[in-house]
């Protein structure tokens, strides 16, 4: 079968071209490298391209699919990185920040030399806000690329700080892309550009040749177009490393089952005050789940979860930044705004930070009650959809409201304690931008996560919808 | 105490600070205090909840 036009399929039909021989990684590679050479630009998507590796690579997989060696799914199957894993290739790692547009490490990132391993082919670096977000950024501007451009509608933000992970799998230019969430950076730019996002329990991938915004909180992990493929790159990136110190080992079951006596619970008022698509949406999304599974309303734990996440993150920027900050190099970053302003970060109490952690202990003490009640729990990513290009929004992780939305607390809660979790879109709003929803396990309910989306998407088509 | 902080932070940095970069440093510093607040409401005792990181949890 010959398929000129790769863009949208997934990875296990990829994967039957290249095995039947039918596709060569080298043709494959090309497509995906000319759709981001020529259209990467138009979404601010990408960081840097170093063509010769990849066709290095592809001729390398081509040669061991003809001779019968063949690694598995993602044999052949580019893919892309975020901006702030070291590569080795002689391209740049940016962390895309301007002061830093040609820093180069000699290292690999363990979670990219897996995925080499698997036989994928690293195509790209995707464009990211500038330092993750760290800095306190309030509009979409603050990388040394440009804002995210949304597939979907040009004049919307792609989300970060993941931006160009999100952008080039949404818009078709490569199979998945790989992104990190200290808070948020996953699962937003998932939800803003209609992909499925997962953000695995921290520690199961390894973080080894990442930048730091927190060591407490940062995971990393990929963006794709559907739970099938997700399914297939935990495979991959999931293991403990010797060289990531916060690295722990798991079980992830690629065959899981789901309970038929699963319980889903929905946290009280998780749909009220939202944006009414988002909010139709996800009470569609539910209707379809309580066909099978038992829906059951609960409670948040009533503590303190985001201003300890706050406090954690402003206190271990302080100090991962700390040589950035002392030579002033944040002052050369898009987002004027933080260019002095993250410098409140050095006023963290270390009382404070201790006390962030050891509430970080008791949210996990009271989750685990939570999680013996229900298995998993679910919520709209969002309360709306993306914001316009030039629009300013509230950072999450600043303290300029005093309300807190349930949906902002289970977002804290699942990054506080390093919850797994998935996106997926469930629809559109009335400016055609998508909805989406998320779903959260315990630790180490990594594959539960990703297969109830499979069993959504296995009934609904919304992952099936592409811009354009 | 915003002002004490906004010259702590001026004082420990190596260069100068714009003086119109004062108020959204400011904003933030309030920020910071309002969290230590918030967090100031909850009191732990002395063998509660050690400071256990989450990789260490598992």
């Amino acid at each position: 079968m010959k398929n000129n036009n790769f863009s949208y399929t997934s990875i296990s039909d990829l994967s039957k071209l290249i095995q039947s021989k039918d596709v060569s990684p080298v043709e494959l590679t090309n497509f995906f490298i000319e759709k981001l050479v020529n259209e990467g630009p138009s979404y601010n998507a990408v960081a840097h391209i170093n063509e010769k590796s990849a066709m290095e690579q592809a001729k390398n997989a081509e040669k061991s699919i003809l001779n019968n060696e063949y690694l598995g799914p993602l044999h052949g199957i580019p893919f892309a990185a975020k901006d702030l894993l070291a590569t080795n290739d002689g391209s740049p790692t940016s962390w895309g920040a301007k002061p830093l547009i040609k820093q180069k490490f000699d290292i690999e990132s363990t979670i990219i030399t897996n995925l080499k391993n698997s036989g994928a082919i690293l195509s790209a670096k995707t464009s990211m806000v500038e330092f993750a977000g760290g800095m306190g950024y309030q509009q979409p501007d603050a990388s040394a690329f440009g804002p995210g451009i949304n597939p979907w509608n040009k004049s919307y933000w792609s989300g970060g700080s993941s931006s160009g992970s999100g952008s080039a799998v949404s818009a078709g230019l490569i199979p998945f892309a790989i992104g990190s969430e200290t808070w948020g950076s996953i699962l937003t730019p998932a939800a803003n550009c209609g992909v499925t996002g997962y953000r695995p329990t921290f520690g199961i991938v390894s973080r080894f040749g990442s930048m730091v915004l927190s060591w407490t909180l940062d995971k990393i992990g990929p963006l794709a177009l559907s739970a099938a493929d997700t399914n297939i790159i935990a495979q991959s990136i999931i293991g403990k490393d010797s060289n990531d110190p916060y690295s722990v080992k798991t079980i992830y079951d690629t065959n899981k089952k789901l309970p038929p006596n699963l319980k889903i619970g929905i946290p009280k008022g998780i749909d009220s005050n939202i944006q009414n698509e988002v909010k139709d949406n996800f009470r569609i999304s539910l209707a379809k789940l309580s066909e099978k599974f038992e829906i059951i309303e609960i409670e948040l734990p009533d503590i303190p979860t985001s201003a300890a996440t706050r406090t954690i993150l402003s206190a271990e920027v302080s100090s991962a930044f700390e040589e950035i900050f002392d030579k002033g190099l944040q002052t050369k970053l898009n987002a004027k705004e933080t260019h002095y302003s993250v410098l409140s970060t050095n006023t963290v109490l270390a009382k404070d930070y201790i006390k962030s952690l050891r509430i970080q202990n008791m949210l996990n003490e009271k989750m685990n009650k939570l999680f013996s009640e229900v298995d998993i729990i679910i919520s709209p990513v969002k309360p709306k959809t993306a914001s316009q290009i030039d629009e300013n929004f509230r950072w999450a992780t600043r303290k300029e409201f005093n309300e807190e939305h349930p949906i902002s607390l289970v977002g804290a809660i699942g990054n506080l304690i390093g919850l797994p979790a998935i996106s997926i879109p469930n629809g559109f709003d009335e400016n055609e931008l998508p909805t989406s929803i998320h779903f959260i396990a315990n630790s180490h309910q990594d594959d539960l996560v990703i297969k109830i989306a499979e069993y959504i998407q296995a009934t609904t088509d919304w992952h099936n919808k592409h811009p354009n | 105490m915003i002002k004490k902080l906004l010259e702590l932070v001026k004082y420990k940095t190596k260069y100068i600070i714009p003086k119109d970069e004062y108020n959204s440093l400011e904003t933030r510093i309030g920020g910071i205090i309002s969290d230590s607040e918030e967090l100031n409401n909850i009191k732990f005792h002395n063998m509660e909840f050690p400071p256990i990181k989450n990789h260490e949890k598992q």
